[in-house]
């Protein structure tokens, strides 16, 4: 190998010297100088190239993978439900009738276990969803919403337990406080709940129910009028169960 | 993902030369990824298999609609001073490989970001090894010729 050769081979990759390159090298203390220089100046491009990644990227590329993926799980359950549920739902009318007693697990117990059971990703996110996700997982379970209430930081249409809903977080205070929009199930009365360390709230909605589930009540009142404007309209003039 | 997202997303910013256009390609390429994740045959592939589907991705930005030329930040490279700051050579060096042509700057990026060899470049941008070699070799004296201003383009690495 000659001195031409193998500054051409440095050039194309200062890395990737073969065993005669190196031999060169030995040899020639021009192209040993040459070598150590463009070392120096690919780790000067390296560096260069090397430039921040934005903080929270990954967080953020997972939730949207979870979020997709439970998209999708989602939709395989509606289709697969409708042959289920309809089963079920007969058994169920079938054993109201006959004992005339509710299901064996409430939606406060179904809606809690459900929450303890997702991804924490989910719950610490804080970055907002857009708008346009939020009402698509509603008209999606078939129900219209107004306009959409800000600080939603996660939205997934899943099924607790035989219900179909629309789960979303909205974070208070770096705690996440969990809304659960039951469609088409409404709930006969409001009710104040609790289970373990978690308080809960469920509150009849337009043709549904809204479950609220967080450590701090705090937020309830709030959340429950500004659910009942963007589900019945304006609060003075919709007929609730509060 | 945690492992290919930090790269990617370097990747992504030189191809297309914006923060929130970067990690949107980031964003498509994992979800593309993850849809058709029996695609990839072994996990040693995973990068590369990544980084095929944000090329496509970036590409069909191109298709979608018409990009503006690429406006990467442009700095002074001849107001660099003595004893510049590291920020400041690494701000100066970007600025140069930001004014690459992308045939150029796509295969340096590859190379040093990605680690990728000749062979592997070629393959991912669909040309031969050769070219890839010529490609690399000039961006690196055209970065030279940028930042030294003294430097021929002809010269090899101080042959005369």
């Amino acid at each position: 190998m000659d001195c031409l050769e193998f500054r051409r081979l440095l050039g194309s990759d200062p890395r990737a010297m073969s065993a005669a390159a190196r031999e060169h090298m030995e040899s020639c203390p021009r192209c040993a100088q040459a070598f150590a220089d463009a070392q120096a100046f690919e780790t000067r491009i390296a560096h260069a190239l090397a430039i921040d990644v934005p903080e929270g990227l990954a967080d953020r590329v997972l939730l949207t993978q979870l979020t997709e993926e439970r998209r999708r799980r989602a939709t395989g359950f509606r289709y697969g439900w409708i042959a289920l549920a309809a089963a079920a739902a007969l058994a169920v009318v079938v054993g109201v009738v006959q004992r005339g007693t509710a299901p064996a697990h409430s939606l406060p117990d179904l809606v809690t276990e459900h929450v303890n059971g997702e991804e924490r990703v989910f719950l610490s996110n804080r970055t907002p969803v857009d708008a346009g996700e939020v009402e698509r997982a509603f008209a999606d379970r078939g129900v219209r919403i107004g306009s959409v209430p800000a600080g939603i930081t996660y939205v997934s249409e899943c099924p607790v337990g035989a219900y179909r809903t629309v789960h979303m977080v909205m974070p208070e205070n770096d705690k996440p406080v969990s809304v659960v929009y039951v469609v088409h199930h409404r709930a006969p009365a409001g009710d104040e709940f609790t289970r373990g360390n978690l308080k809960g709230r469920e509150v009849p909605i337009a043709d549904g129910t809204l479950v609220l589930l967080a450590e701090d009540t705090s937020r309830f009142d709030t959340l429950e009028h500004t659910w009942r404007d963007a589900l019945e309209g304006r609060p003075d003039i919709a007929a609730g169960s509060r | 993902m945690r492992a290919h997202s930090g790269e990617l997303y370097r990747y992504a910013y030189w191809l297309c030369g914006e923060n929130a256009l970067a990690q949107d390609l980031v964003q498509e390429t994992f979800l593309r990824a993850w849809r058709s994740l029996d695609a990839l045959r072994e996990t040693v592939a995973a990068k590369a298999w990544l980084t095929t589907i944000l090329r496509r991705e970036h590409a069909r930005l191109y298709e979608r609609k018409p990009m503006p030329t690429t406006d990467f930040t442009d700095l002074d490279l001849s107001d660099t001073g003595p004893g510049p700051e590291r920020t400041g050579e690494d701000a100066v060096m970007r600025a140069a490989i930001a004014k690459l042509e992308p045939k150029y700057r796509e295969p340096l990026v590859l190379q040093v970001l990605g680690g990728f060899s000749c062979e592997e470049i070629a393959r991912e941008l669909g040309i031969t090894e050769a070219a890839v070699m010529t490609q690399v070799f000039r961006a690196r004296q055209k970065l030279k010729s940028m930042l030294d201003g003294e430097v021929r383009e002809a010269e090899v690495y101080g042959l005369p």
